[in-house]
């Protein structure tokens, strides 16, 4: 049936698609798009694009105004069930942190993702419920669409909506370095991880 | 080997594989993961198994050498290990390129050399491949069910905990399936009855 020995092609089919699965998955150590995405951002930094955003006391503002401090960032939406507490109290935990340490090169800031629904007074309501006080802790929603989407896809957050008519939650925190760029994503619960960026 | 081919069946299987890659309809299955990786995925396998023999008389089931099958099995596995990455199945959702490459490798690569290897590997070969089928039915599901972060970036928890246990229940099922059939070979709906082949070797 074939000019070529069957152990041959049992020995070459062995080779190539253990090669496909080494090639796939980075070596057996990347096996999920998150985690492709968070390490192709440290292997990699990304310029975050500097979009206008809104700010809990209706002004607007800039990442590239935070040059010279690291900005964590996460992405929310305020009508959010569960979930957003669990990394609200996180951020007010981080935010306590900063006044008492007096780390202040860094900056916590929340996006929210849902364009449509967080205008300006629930971005300003989700701010006082975690008591979120500038100049540490932002609330933002972008200025226009487009920047959010650049936004999104430059962090190549995906955002999904699931049955409760609610979102998915990306849980990450994105480390922006003090030249705006993103170069960490850390589980929002990972305190080793943020700890290291506060020392 | 006869060269007749089938060409109703061939047009059907056609169809449905238009059917569920190229229209709504997939979009459709791809919505959720458990349509996706339950229904989409196995029927684009079984096509391929169904090509291969629209193409190819029933005949060649009856031809017997055990040597010719293994490299087109391990074939097949190496492609369901591929696709069974949560990181695949994310490539194949937001890159038409992957997405036109799981629609052609899982017939192509899944389907057919399945058709073409699986009679002529011997018993305990095909018992290694379905033994190792069933613990990655069983690893995935319990990954999947207990898992408290999303494998998939385009799927939701909720989905995900539930495919778990659909998998975990068809592992189940699939395991009774094939220690029923330790105990009554004869019952072997995968050996062609004609053909005589492991059961009666």
């Amino acid at each position: 049936m074939s000019i070529v020995p069957p152990w041959i092609r049992i020995v070459l089919t062995v080779i190539l698609g253990s090669a496909v699965i080494w090639y796939a998955t980075d070596g057996l150590t990347t096996y999920t798009a998150e985690g492709q995405r968070r390490s192709d951002v440290e292997l990699i930094p990304r310029t975050v694009p500097d979009i206008i955003l809104i700010d809990q006391n209706f002004s607007p503002l800039k990442i590239s105004e935070f040059k010279g401090k690291t900005v964590l960032m996460e992405f929310i939406y305020t009508s959010c069930p569960s979930f957003c507490y669990a990394m609200g109290s996180e951020y007010k935990q981080l935010q306590d942190k900063i006044i008492n340490s007096g780390a202040k090169d860094i900056v916590l800031m929340s996006v929210s993702f849902d364009y449509e629904n967080d205008n300006a007074e629930k971005i300003k309501a989700y701010a006082d419920k975690f008591k979120a006080v500038e100049p540490y802790w932002y609330v933002v929603r972008a200025k226009d669409i487009a920047g959010l989407n650049q936004l999104i896809k430059t962090f190549e957050v995906i955002i999904v909506g699931n049955s409760n008519d609610g979102y998915e939650h990306d849980s990450a925190i994105h480390a922006i370095n003090k030249n705006n760029k993103l170069y960490k994503i850390i589980d929002f619960n990972d305190d080793e991880t943020i700890n290291e960026i506060f020392d | 080997m006869g060269a007749r081919i089938k060409t109703d069946q061939l047009l059907l299987v056609i169809f449905l594989w238009i059917a569920i890659s190229l229209t709504p309809l997939a979009s459709w299955l791809e919505n959720d993961i458990r349509l996706h990786m339950l229904v989409q995925i196995p029927l684009l396998a079984m096509l391929g198994y169904y090509l291969f023999y629209s193409l190819v008389s029933d005949k060649f089931k009856d031809i017997n050498n055990r040597q010719s099958g293994y490299a087109s099995v391990l074939v097949a596995s190496f492609t369901i290990l591929y696709w069974m990455i949560p990181k695949s199945l994310d490539a194949a959702l937001s890159y038409e390129m992957i997405a036109l490459l799981k629609y052609l490798s899982i017939p192509l690569l899944i389907g057919v050399p399945l058709a073409l290897g699986w009679r002529r590997v011997g018993p305990i070969f095909r018992g290694f491949i379905i033994i190792e089928l069933l613990a990655m039915l069983f690893r995935l599901g319990w990954l999947y069910r207990d898992s408290p972060v999303r494998l998939c970036s385009n799927y939701g928890l909720y989905e995900q905990n539930s495919l778990g246990n659909y998998l975990l229940v068809i592992a189940l099922t699939l395991s009774l399936y094939w220690a029923a059939k330790c105990f009554y070979p004869d019952t072997d709906a995968f050996e062609n009855s004609s053909a005589g082949t492991a059961s009666n070797k």
